[in-house]
């Protein structure tokens, strides 16, 4: 399939930085403390460096995968065609799509739940939803150069949120809760790593991206430079978490992040969650916008549905599936699936697809 | 078709959105908390609120309502019976709990407080040896609902009592190796007054320990840069007299010595204070008297805090968190629950820098 | 012709219809050998420039020999602007702008055309009060095309200034003329404008701000997409920086553009001053528009929804201030904008010795009363004041009207949804003006698609010696528009310096 773009409509290299960053760092920032600390307790911290560089080598394997001819820039729908032939390659098409939008569903339900729980007790979903279904449509109609427009004021709005936790909280920290350093067995730390991966879960976006890239090998840097940051960040939040809760406390919270904020006060404000959870409105916009965008764009490649049509219905499904949604912890029985897959797709089907692109790219050499 | 569809829906749907909104709190329109307070009577819970009431300029005045319920969980509702306008507690600053309460047990209110998102973590948690009824009933007396609060938190600042609030208070809680402490409130003559630390063990109140050794805590939890302590010794001669340091800057440090026994825990304190001033000024103008008092002063202040260690020991209270030290430091390391303040043995050396003017 | 009854083949015919103005007049001009027939509108001709330049000059030609053909007029007649026709449509569009129509012959079908234009009605000087700088030159343009290319070629005095004429408007024949700097713009953007304009239908153009909106890329935001302004600094600025600006006769105001969103804080008067006070009035500025637009709506959030950011101390003075007020927040905040919306618009259109007055007793007493009356809070007219007067703290007139006008939305999606209802607000403007494109390109350069180099003339203006490049975005051709100065190294001790 011709997938060239014209000049006019890629995107220089150092902005696939703002597009990687807001696909991992979403939603779940506010509450992976607590998934991760099951499996390796407060030395869960070594598990999220294992998880960063495994996802490193993912990100270089996905490099490997869509440069592998030389002459044309391809995605992820190519790839399956080239690897599984036709039929079994719409299938793969299919899944991904589905993938996409259902994740984009999860992380739109998880914040209006996280907006009901902190903001507006028993305010009813649809009205929020719906205004902000009216948002997304309106930032992905406008292509992805809107979409990362809105992901460069997304990860500067993640830094807001960030850097206070990072440099206010010092005088409650206890440096004491990271000893000891390691008692924990090597399994223990590995399922860890195993579910940090879940945070991770963004980084696919670069195989539907990478043909708007104006020089891709150049830009390889700033993926890596993206996955480096996401995973300093991380680990930064995750120590300053470790430091100021007691495990058995942290055990019993849903969002340990949000907790932090209560105690942060400026001179005319206090009670900065509520800024905050406001404030990543921005990121998870960006987030999902990029996320149904790349699900229309599969679709339209895969199986020619005009865009227009994808968009409306999977906005309509959020709407259906917000509304059916009744809480928190219904939707937690939702999330476990897509963790699972996110994880295979990830350490799975891309290395699979790795070694299947090696061959054929031999097979054409003479 | 669809887009023109699509956008005037739009509008429409703007104007039906209208209608649903969040629930409106408009603030002058609620009744703001502003300090809570927990008394047990019998099987059943007396809660009392005070409440701001700002509706002359300048003036603030504090409403009082209090109700019986028999758990505490149910008691802002039951109180919003008493009141005009909904209550809200989201600017709640202090929460009191009376003698008996907290001789039963404050792990009821302390879970809910952990995981509720409508509180501040900066707000203070206190313990009186009266009800905190009557507590209440003196603030509001000084019309103001924030008068407990910021009296703990003033003489936190500047006072002998170590800083602490929600945070502080549920991580001692929560954490296997150390226990819970609060201020502690009475009245004297009717007036308010923060006199101590209580402490406690697990969840139950057991002891109050007095400003002085209060003081001391202080010095040993987190960097002391006010706070008065009296010492019975003078430069002078070393008999009798009095002299007030003003402590300046105190660090601590702990550290654990492995030995075929029983670990040692060491813990340095380092002093930097001044003298106020006490008649007979001269006198201290004599330096070489000065390393003497020094000495002096730091064994009474190292006499002083074994005698707080064995207090928390006999009472099986640790609020300095030294069985959470010993567990963390100790290899191969150890399960959090073995730990045991009779576990290990305590050596305390004091340091005493006097800052002369 | 425009009038179908009477079909018009002639020039005869023609100059026999016209006679029904009374300002238009055919006079004979007797000459020794022959007569001269002048036909012109007296109130569109300069009578003396008349007398002087064509009449007498005709006399002393023709005191010798008569003059043949109208062909001989071309080398007599001292003005540049003169041409031989016998087409009627060119004929009749010309004597509508000043120009008179000498002919030989009473029925001959070509005559010459003279531009005698009369140039009264014209204000001499323009004194830019929409824009207005505490320093710096205050020279500004009036509504007639030339004076205002005059006074440009008067700054930017070499050939590679060039303008590109044409003619606009089916019942106006507006001229309208296209300039740029010849080696240094982007060529596409010429043609652009050019293509844009030449595509227009319209009848009378009145404004050159008419014809920003009609060929503006998306008429539908209420963000300006191209600068317009009356001072010269700033046209010679935007053009030396790459930029196309262009202008309709009877208009004093140029349209520059592409433009982005920070052309609109640009102050002329930042570098008039030193590089370090310039860019602290810039960031004031930028403050003042965020200031501008949220703070009513915080207001709204805050009192309705999120009591608790409010610290202890701040308490009591915001509820007392509430504590007779029966109207929710938004109504008081609604009330209070309008009020200000109507006391800016009368101000605008009051004769001055009244508006002064009202202005102030409106405003107070008004202010004043409300309060007393228990319909709003004073802290509320605090904020209210503030962020009116903070929307004009940009100095286009065009960027405070869109501030003006966005602060409604967010208010009321405040009250709606709170702190979150303010920041999905944020999100739609984001979103919206990272789709604007000003002329094909993109309007929010350089913080997205971001350009380092751009932000050294953005939020601040750094001095002279950095800020020596053009806006890379506009592609220019040469992109270095000076050298700068070397910097002395201090190989010197620093007591022989």
């Amino acid at each position: 399939m011709n997938n060239e773009m014209k000049d006019k409509y890629q995107l220089s290299p150092i902005l696939l930085y703002f597009l990687l960053f807001v696909s991992i760092i979403d939603l779940g920032i506010l509450s992976y403390q607590k998934t991760i600390l099951h499996f390796a307790g407060y030395n869960a911290w070594i598990s999220v460096f294992i998880t960063g560089i495994g996802v490193h080598v993912i990100v270089w394997m996905i490099y490997r995968i869509l440069s592998s001819f030389k002459n044309e820039a391809m995605d992820v729908i190519d790839v399956n065609r080239i690897c599984f032939g036709l039929i079994i390659g719409k299938i793969f098409d299919a899944m991904i799509i589905f993938y996409f939008f259902y994740g984009a569903f999860l992380m739109f339900r998880g914040y209006l739940s996280i907006v009901q729980v902190w903001l507006f007790p028993g305010m009813p979903i649809w009205p929020v939803s719906l205004v902000l279904i009216i948002l997304i449509y309106y930032t992905v109609t406008g292509g992805i150069r809107t979409i990362n427009g809105l992901s460069f004021w997304g990860m500067l709005a993640v830094i807001a949120c960030v850097l206070p936790l990072l440099f206010m909280l010092t005088k409650y920290l206890h440096p004491l809760n990271l000893k000891p350093l390691l008692n924990h067995s090597v399994t223990e730390i590995m399922l860890s790593s195993k579910s940090m991966v879940f945070q991770f879960l963004g980084v696919e976006s670069l195989l539907m991206i990478y043909p708007f890239i104006q020089s891709p090998a150049k830009s390889q840097k700033w993926a890596h430079f993206a996955v480096l940051t996401s995973t300093a960040l991380y680990v930064l939040l995750l120590a300053i978490t470790f430091m100021f809760y007691s495990e058995n406390e942290l055990k019993l919270l849903v969002w340990p992040t949000l907790h932090m904020y209560m105690i942060l006060h400026v001179q005319f404000f206090q009670r900065l969650e509520h800024v905050a959870v406001s404030i990543l409105c921005i990121t998870i916009i960006a987030n999902l916008s990029l996320s149904l965008w790349m699900a229309s764009r599969a679709a339209r490649r895969s199986f020619s549905i005009k865009q227009h049509r994808s968009i409306l219905v999977f906005l309509f499904a959020f709407l259906l599936g917000a509304v059916f949604i009744k809480d928190y912890d219904n939707l937690m029985a939702f999330i476990d699936p897509y963790s699972a897959t996110g994880f295979y797709l990830l350490f799975g089907y891309i290395p699979i697809l790795f070694v299947m692109m090696q061959f054929k790219k031999n097979r054409n050499k003479p | 078709m669809v887009k023109s569809l699509f956008r005037s829906i739009i509008p429409l749907t703007l104007c039906l959105v209208l209608t649903a909104c969040g629930n409106e709190k408009l603030i002058n329109e609620i009744m703001l908390v502003q300090t809570l307070g927990f008394d047990s009577i019998g099987s059943n819970v007396r809660g009392s609120i005070l409440i701001g009431d700002y509706r002359k300029k300048g003036e603030v005045n504090a409403a009082l309502l209090d109700t019986v319920t028999t758990s505490e969980l149910d008691i802002i509702h039951a109180l919003n019976a008493k009141a005009k306008s909904p209550l809200e507690y989201g600017q709640l600053g202090i929460i009191v709990f009376g003698n008996e309460y907290s001789r039963q047990g404050v792990d009821a209110v302390i879970e809910n407080l952990c995981r509720d998102t409508r509180i501040s973590t900066r707000m203070q948690l206190a313990v009186t040896d009266k009800s905190a009824y009557d507590l209440l009933h003196a603030a509001k007396k000084m019309k103001d609902a924030y008068m407990l609060s910021d009296m703990i938190e003033q003489s936190m600042d500047n006072g002998n009592l170590p800083s602490t609030n929600l945070q502080q208070a549920l991580y001692s809680f929560y954490t296997n190796g150390r226990d819970l402490y609060l201020p502690h409130l009475t009245l004297e003559r009717n007036e308010l007054k923060a006199d101590g630390v209580a402490l406690f063990k697990d969840e139950k109140y057991v002891v109050q320990v007095g400003l002085e050794q209060s003081l001391l805590l202080k010095m040993l939890l987190e960097n002391t840069k006010n706070g008065s302590y009296l010492v019975p010794d003078s430069i002078k001669n070393g008999n009798g007299g009095l002299t007030l340091l003003r402590i300046l800057k105190s660090k601590t440090k702990y550290s654990l010595t492995k030995r075929p026994s029983k670990p040692l825990m060491t813990i340095e304190l380092l002093i930097n204070a001044e003298i106020r001033d006490v008649p007979n000024r001269a006198q201290y103008h004599a330096s070489d008297l000065i390393p003497q008092f020094e000495h002096r002063i730091e064994a009474y202040i190292a006499n002083e805090i074994n005698k707080l260690l064995a207090l928390c020991q006999k009472y099986e209270t640790d609020p300095l968190g030294l069985e959470d030290i010993v567990i963390r430091n100790s290899q191969p390391p150890m399960d959090s629950s073995q730990g045991d303040i009779s576990g290990f043995d305590t050596e305390v050396k004091v340091k005493l820098d006097i800052i002369s003017q | 012709m425009d009038n179908p009854k009477t079909a018009v083949n002639t020039l005869t015919q023609m100059i026999h219809a016209l006679q029904k103005s009374s300002d238009f007049k055919t006079n004979t001009i007797a000459l020794p050998y022959q007569e001269i027939f002048i036909s012109y509108f007296i109130t569109l001709i300069d009578e003396t420039k008349l007398q002087e330049s064509l009449i007498l000059i005709l006399q002393r030609r023709s005191s010798e020999s008569p003059i043949r053909s109208t062909e001989e007029l071309l080398p007599l007649i001292p003005i540049h602007e003169l041409e031989i026709t016998d087409c009627l449509e060119v004929i009749h569009q010309k004597l509508f702008k000043g120009y008179v129509v000498i002919r030989l012959n009473e029925d001959d079908q070509k005559c010459a055309l003279v531009h005698i234009p009369n140039q009264i009605g014209f204000r001499n000087s323009n004194d830019t009060e929409n824009e207005f700088s505490v320093v710096g030159p205050k020279v500004g343009f009036i509504e007639d095309l030339d004076t205002n290319i005059h006074l440009l070629r008067l700054q930017i005095n070499v050939p590679s200034l060039i303008v590109k004429e044409m003619t606009i408007g089916s019942m106006s024949h507006t001229r309208v003329a296209i300039l740029y700097i010849d080696g240094i713009t982007n060529e596409e953007i010429v043609s652009r404008i050019e293509k844009r304009l030449k595509e227009i239908d319209f009848d009378i153009v009145f404004d050159s701000s008419q014809l920003d909106q009609i060929i503006a890329d998306n008429s539908n935001t209420p963000f300006p997409l191209f600068m317009s302004t009356e001072r010269r600094d700033r046209v010679v600025y935007s053009l030396i920086s790459g930029q196309v600006a262009f202008i309709s006769d009877g208009s004093p105001y140029f349209i520059t553009g592409p433009s982005t969103l920070f052309d609109f804080f640009i102050s002329p008067e930042d570098y008039y001053l030193p590089w370090i006070l310039g860019s602290f009035f810039r960031l004031i500025r930028i403050f003042g528009v965020i200031f501008s637009l949220f703070a009513s709506a915080l207001y709204v959030g805050v009192m309705t929804f999120h009591y608790e950011v409010v610290p202890h101390s701040l308490l009591g003075p915001l509820i007392y201030s509430r504590i007779n007020v029966p109207f929710t927040p938004l109504l008081e905040v609604l009330f209070l904008e309008i009020t200000i919306e109507f006391l800016r618009e009368a101000g605008a259109r009051l004769p001055t010795k009244i508006g002064q007055t009202l202005g102030i007793v409106g405003g107070i007493i008004i202010g004043q009363a409300a309060v007393e009356a228990a319909l709003t809070s004073n802290i509320l007219i605090i904020i209210v004041s503030l962020s009116a007067l903070a929307s004009f703290a940009t100095p286009i007139y065009k960027m405070a009207n869109t501030i003006r006008f966005l602060r409604f939305p967010i208010i009321v999606l405040a009250s709606i949804w709170g702190g979150l209802g303010i920041f999905i607000g944020v999100c739609f403007l984001l979103v919206h003006i990272t789709r604007l494109k000003s002329l094909g390109f993109p309007y929010t350069v350089p913080i997205y698609p971001f350009r380092a180099a751009g932000f050294k003339d953005s939020f601040l203006r750094l001095p002279y010696q950095i800020n020596h490049s053009r806006p890379s975005y506009l592609r220019p051709k040469l992109l270095q528009r000076y050298k700068p100065k070397d910097v002395k190294k201090h190989k010197q001790e620093w007591d022989e310096n």
